[in-house]
């Protein structure tokens, strides 16, 4: 499987350049050269899993496409920079839909009876978006001392990335991952339980 | 690609998009933390919606997830970190003393994010305290007794846990 990125090492150099500078579509590029660095990862490990090479990512990284295209004049330092800020932003859109679905149960939209699979799914959500709330809030504190660990559980959690993925994601040993995953998750554990 | 879509029927199929990205995060947030049952719970509805809307990535994504989650169940982790039980000997204290201390060890691990302090228990018979920590070794739950200032006589790694609800 070949990686776009690693045939192009200057190209996204160059691109988040233009990017930082201001360039429309710059940034689109990179998210674009990214994403099938991604779609990459995702295939070698499904593929030995007899499954197509799509990624669940795939509707999520549309969002974040919209999303980072909007941040104008960002000081886009490297290719990690641009994976964490894109996992970032999946977080956020994750994070405001279940905040939508806890305003609407403040709200007193809350289903009592669900009537189909999709209100009956939506309900599983609203009844845990206090808890994807605080693991929101978790995370900040988290990324407050150990910038490192939160970006883990944002691939982790929000992408869905294995520790092996996250790994080449984030450029990081597997064993770091490992170790930080299990630091990540145990904290978070501390924090989470009140 | 795919077709062009009426609005309404785009903005709907985005909608349950990101309603299954919320189900599967929020399985993994159960799995992780060791609530099993209501993360195949969870991501049963991840499934569900991912073939409604018949979207393959989605659909594979959720499974494999989903056989996770079977694994965990079938097979639940021992411990994913070691547990420590540690002996302090610290004769009498008064609950102002503990409180101090304890605030001092709260203290203490908001730097040292890879430990844990689940709960202690106090003996005042014996004026001990026996406390049940999370850490990846046990140089860590003595290098955080040395930092609060507290004894740590004795330090026993957990090899399993068990509670009344595991036998019938």
């Amino acid at each position: 499987m070949s990686d776009p990125v690693s045939q192009t090492p200057g190209e996204v150099t160059r691109l988040l350049q233009r990017a930082s500078e201001g360039e429309a579509g710059a940034l689109q590029q990179v998210l674009s050269l990214l994403h099938d660095r991604l779609r990459g990862i995702a295939h070698r490990q499904l593929v030995g899993e007899g499954v197509g090479h799509t990624l669940e990512t795939d509707g999520l990284v549309h969002e974040a496409y919209l999303r980072l295209a909007g941040l104008e004049r960002m000081q886009w330092r490297d290719r990690q920079h641009v994976l964490a800020m894109a996992a970032r932003t999946m977080r956020r859109v994750l994070i405001d839909y279940a905040e939508q679905r806890r305003a609407h149960k403040r709200g007193g939209g809350e289903i009592a009876v669900p009537l189909d699979e999709l209100e009956g799914a939506a309900a599983v959500v609203d009844r845990h978006a206090d808890e994807l709330h605080a693991l929101d809030e978790a995370l900040e504190k988290l990324a407050g001392f150990s910038p490192r660990l939160s970006q883990v559980v944002e691939c982790r959690f929000f992408v869905g990335l294995s520790i092996e993925e996250t790994a080449e994601a984030l450029d990081l040993s597997v064993s770091t991952v490992k170790r930080d995953w299990t630091t990540a998750r145990a904290w978070l554990n501390r924090e989470l339980r009140g | 690609m795919s077709q062009q879509q009426p609005p309404d029927a785009a903005a709907d199929r985005r909608e349950q998009r990101l309603l299954v990205h919320a189900l599967l995060t929020l399985t993994r947030l159960l799995l992780a933390q060791g609530q099993n049952r209501a993360a195949d719970t969870t991501c049963s509805h991840a499934v569900a919606v991912a073939h409604r809307l018949a979207d393959g990535a989605l659909i594979a994504s959720a499974r494999r997830l989903q056989l996770e989650v079977h694994q965990a169940i079938n097979h639940p982790e021992v411990f994913p970190m070691p547990h420590y039980i540690i002996e302090r000997q610290v004769g009498q204290v008064s609950p102002e003393q503990l409180q101090a201390a304890g605030t001092l060890s709260n203290q203490i691990l908001a730097s040292m994010p890879e430990v844990t302090w689940v709960k202690s228990y106090v003996s005042d018979a014996e004026g001990k305290i026996y406390c049940e920590y999370i850490a990846p070794n046990p140089d860590a739950v003595l290098e955080h007794a040395r930092r609060a200032g507290l004894p740590a006589d004795k330090i026993s790694e957990v090899s399993r846990q068990i509670d009344p609800s595991m036998f019938s």
